[in-house]
This record gives C-alpha cells, sequence and structure tokens, in this order.
C-alpha cells in the first residue's frame, strides 16, 4: 500500500511506497516508521519541501572519506553487485520443496470447516 | 498436502495462465488463446531444429470424449499465434462449450508433463485436482458440463516435436481425478488474501476490509468482471458489458498497419511487446527502419481507462450490497498494461466528484490463476478429510 502525503501550501505531494530503490545503489528498501512520521509532520507544517530538499542534500554531497581505501573499495564492491543483479535478471520457476513438518502443519491449521465455506462461496 | 499433482488454469480471453504444482514444485506457464488448424502441406520445416522451442512450435492432436471433431490437428498457443489462419476468441464466446478450450487446455497440460519428463516420448500424467475459471456470467449453468468434460482420461500427441527423432511424435495420456470451477475476479480474492503454498491468510488488513465491502474489477481480454466481497464471501457480481482489451489491441493492429505498413502477428504479440514497457513500443517494417507506435497505443490506453472507470461507477452504484465498499481493487493483465492511464482518469473522475481509488495488488494479472490454485489444493484436502471421515465411520 502506498500513502499520499500534499503540502496544499506550497504544491507539493509526495507518495510512499511500501519499499523504494536507493538510485545510488540500486537496491530496495522498505521505508522506516521514523521516514513516514518525518513526511507525515512535515506535510502537516508545511514544511515538506525542506524536508525533501535537506534529504537531497544530505545524500547528494559527496561526504569526507573516512578511512582511506576500504570504504572506496566497498563502494565499489556495492556497485559491482548492483550491477550483477540488474544485468542478469530473469524469471526463475518457482520451486518450492517443503517438509513434511510444514505440510501437516498447513492441514492444522486450517479449519476443515472454514476450507468447505470457502469452497463453497468461491468454487463449485 | 503438496503429495498429489495440482494443475490452475485461467482460462482468459487473451491468455491461459497455468500454474503447475507437482509435489509441492511449482511451475508457471502463459499461452496466447489462440489456435489454427495444422496443415502438413505448409508445415515449414524449421531450419535449425535446435533453435526451436516446443512452445513455439506446439502442434497437437487429441482424442478425447471431451471434443467433437476427434481428427483435426491443430497449432496452439505461440505457434498458433504465428499461422495465417490463427482464431483468435470472438466476443461473447461459451467456455465451456468450444473445443478450443479443451484443446487449449489439453496442450497445456501436455506441454508441461514434457517440460518435467524431458526424456520420455510416451507418458503419463495424472492430475489430482485440476482447478479452471469461468466468467461470472457463464460459472453457475456452465461449471458443471466443464467439470464433466474434463474429468477422465485423454489422449495428447504432440507432432513435430523438435529434438526427437522420426516421427516426431510425444504421446501424453492425461488423467484428471477431479475438477473445481471458480469464478473469474473471486478468485482473485483468495489469491490476494491467502498463501498459495500454506492456505493461510496473508493479508489480515484486506480482510478487515472486506468486513465493509470489497469490489474488485477484473478487466480481461474480452469481458469485465466485477465482483463484490463482503465478510471474505463473494457477495455480488455485476458483469459489464462485453469489454476489454481485445478490442483495443485490434484498434492499434489496424491503425499500425495501415500507417505504418507493419502487421502483427497476433493480439499477443503486441500485447507482449506492450508489457514489455514503453522502450519497446516500435515496430520495424524494413530492416533499420524504426517506428514508434506509441502514438498509437496511448490514446487507445486512454479511452480502455475511461471506459474501466465508467464501468466501476456503474457497478459500484448498481448494487445495494457493495454501496459503501471500503476498497476498489483492480485486477486482471489489461488493468497492468493501462495502470498509468487508469490512474489519470481517475484524477478526473476525482475533480467531477465521484473518486475512484483503486488499489493496483502486485501480480494483478496473475491473481485469479493464485486463486484457482488455492481452490485446488483445498477441494484435495476437503476430499482426504472425507474419505479419513469415511475410514472412521467404518471402523466405528
Amino acid at each position: 500500500m502506498s500513502n499520499t502525503y500534499t503540502d496544499y501550501v506550497n504544491k507539493i505531494a509526495i507518495t510512499v511506497p511500501e519499499r523504494y530503490i536507493d538510485v545510488k545503489t540500486g537496491e530496495s528498501y522498505s521505508v522506516s516508521p521514523k521516514i513516514v512520521d518525518q513526511i507525515e509532520y512535515h506535510a502537516d507544517n508545511s514544511s515538506l519541501s525542506h524536508l525533501v530538499l535537506s534529504a537531497l542534500h544530505h545524500y547528494l554531497n559527496p561526504k569526507p572519506v573516512l578511512s582511506g581505501g576500504s570504504a572506496e573499495i566497498l563502494q565499489q564492491l556495492a556497485d559491482i553487485r548492483a550491477m550483477l543483479e540488474n544485468g542478469t535478471f530473469h524469471i526463475q520457476p518457482l520451486v518450492k520443496e517443503k517438509t513434511i513438518k510444514e505440510q501437516t502443519d498447513a492441514a492444522k491449521l486450517l479449519n476443515m470447516k472454514e476450507v468447505e465455506d470457502i469452497l463453497e462461496a468461491f468454487g463449485g | 498436502m503438496n503429495n498429489y499433482n495440482y494443475f490452475a488454469v485461467d482460462i482468459g480471453n487473451s491468455w491461459y495462465k497455468v500454474l503447475a504444482s507437482d509435489h509441492g514444485e511449482l511451475r508457471e506457464y502463459q499461452m496466447p488463446n489462440a489456435i489454427a488448424l495444422y496443415d502438413d502441406e505448409f508445415y515449414e520445416k524449421p531450419y535449425d531444429e535446435e533453435d526451436i522451442d516446443l512452445e513455439e512450435n506446439l502442434i497437437v492432436e487429441i482424442k478425447s470424449p471431451a471434443i467433437t471433431n476427434k481428427r483435426e490437428i491443430f497449432y496452439a498457443g505461440k505457434a498458433a499465434a504465428k499461422q495465417r489462419n490463427v482464431s483468435l476468441t470472438a466476443s461473447n464466446n461459451q467456455k465451456a462449450d468450444e473445443d478450443r478450450t479443451y484443446i487449449l487446455l489439453f496442450a497445456a497440460a501436455a506441454y508441461h508433463a514434457s517440460i518435467i519428463n524431458p526424456n520420455d516420448i510416451e507418458l503419463t500424467y495424472c492430475i489430482d485436482q485440476l482447478a479452471v475459471s469461468l466468467p461470472t456470467t457463464q460459472y453457475k449453468e456452465r461449471k458443471e458440463l466443464l467439470k464433466q468434460r474434463l474429468i477422465g482420461n485423454h489422449t495428447i500427441t504432440l507432432h513435430k516435436v523438435p529434438g526427437i527423432l522420426e516421427p516426431k511424435e510425444l504421446i501424453v495420456k492425461l488423467e484428471i481425478k477431479d475438477v473445481i470451477v471458480g469464478a473469474e475476479g473471486a478468485c482473485a480474492y483468495l489469491g490476494l488474501i491467502r498463501d498459495v503454498d500454506t492456505l493461510t491468510i496473508k493479508d489480515h488488513n484486506l480482510v478487515k476490509d472486506s468486513k465493509k465491502g470489497i469490489i474488485i474489477g477484473d478487466l480481461g481480454g474480452d469481458s469485465v468482471d466485477f465482483v463484490g466481497i463482503k465478510n471474505s464471501k463473494p457477495v455480488a457480481s455485476v458483469e459489464g458489458d462485453h469489454f476489454g482489451i481485445n478490442l483495443f489491441l485490434d484498434t492499434i493492429i489496424k491503425k499500425v498497419s495501415k500507417n505504418e505498413l507493419y502487421t502483427f502477428d497476433s493480439r499477443s504479440e503486441l500485447e507482449e511487446k506492450l508489457f514489455a514497457g514503453q522502450s519497446e513500443w516500435y515496430v520495424e517494417p524494413f530492416a533499420g527502419v524504426r517506428k514508434d507506435i506509441s502514438k498509437y497505443v496511448i490514446p487507445q490506453l486512454r479511452i480502455m481507462a475511461i471506459k474501466y472507470l465508467e464501468h466501476f461507477d456503474r457497478a459500484r452504484s448498481s448494487s445495494s450490497e457493495i454501496k459503501g465498499a471500503s476498497r476498489y481493487i483492480a485486477v486482471g493483465g489489461a488493468a497492468k498494461l493501462a495502470q498509468n492511464q487508469i490512474q489519470e482518469a481517475a484524477v478526473r473522475w476525482a475533480d467531477k466528484g465521484r473518486p475512484i481509488e483503486l488499489t493496483f495488488p502486485e501480480n494483478l494479472e496473475k491473481l485469479n490463476v493464485f486463486g484457482l490454485m488455492i481452490l485446488a489444493k483445498m477441494n484435495q484436502l476437503k476430499k482426504q478429510h472425507e474419505n479419513t471421515e469415511e475410514l472412521i465411520s467404518i471402523e466405528g
């Protein structure tokens, strides 16, 4: 479920999806409740643009390199990983082996009455 | 539950969507709803057989009580879509009555059987539980007929199978033990709320929302089905006019053929292009000449989106039971294709004061077939349960 927050005063709206893609690395993350809280606060406070711009400022301005070489290597590894993940994308057939334990659990979790009700309502 | 073979087929007017589960191993296929009569004289031998996929060379002959004309040989699916004499669905077609339904369904099953048994040229494949869908209008009156014709034994011969020695034939003896029929649209709700492996509820929020009411609008090839769900049960179904994406695909094909000198082999060729995203929306009438077709595509998708919302509005005001619905959900491949246009059109509806805020769930084009797989597994559970109860009562 995505949610739209609007700052009507400054005509800014932002739709927050469940997951977002880090545009630098290509990896996807879920949106943390803290971010959502902040967006909600600033939308109500008509300061959504300031929040977005300050976040962009922090994100886009190069940070000072902390520990010389290793940070750069880590960044490059992350880049290579992102490229590999994006470059060889193909749909795998969904292969799932289930253990016998899980099967019996599934049967236990479902109430027979519930199953019959669903079959009657949805199938025939 | 996973010791059985399940087969779920969403009999769509543009695509057959298939989900097969063999002892817990799940596979997904889709095949265009297209058949063409096979003519030996016009069979073009592939230049390099190694490059040919069985899927693109699916030539089937079916011996089954479900089929009237047992002698004909057909191209099915992708193979048929490439033929000049391809037959696509007509609007208002009756799925349970037509040979094409059985030809394509059995062809899909034989194709699947051959994929999981790659080395055999004569094989038997048993489906313990088959789940198929019908549109809401055909569901009540036709489901028994469909069931009867599907249950039993059928023999499918695949001809000219690439990679197999002369006479290049592969025979699949198919046994279908039990069939359950589900209604299109309603099945999508099952696919949304339940996990296809464990069958347990995965979306509790939606179940909660269904107390107030949910409307699902399933936009397909030739039909749009609306299903009202209340307290997790289908309470109302409204069939719109015969309306779906095929009409708009045909218009696009006509316009492209007239203005750009390129003719699509079939609707499915165009549809695949559209699904691949806007960067693929061009044709190559001559080598090296690229023609942008988005100017034909986008206006058609816009018209479809507006009509879809009109149908939605009519559906929600026509049934008292779902008038106060809290959620509207778009499903079906065509809804996915026109998602942007539908959302654009929704803004205009909101301006008019009749907002239609649609949810576009993940995998919205596959929800029906997931729902069917859930039904198949549940039907098997019920059957097993009945059998054990019988045993107990005999012992007692």
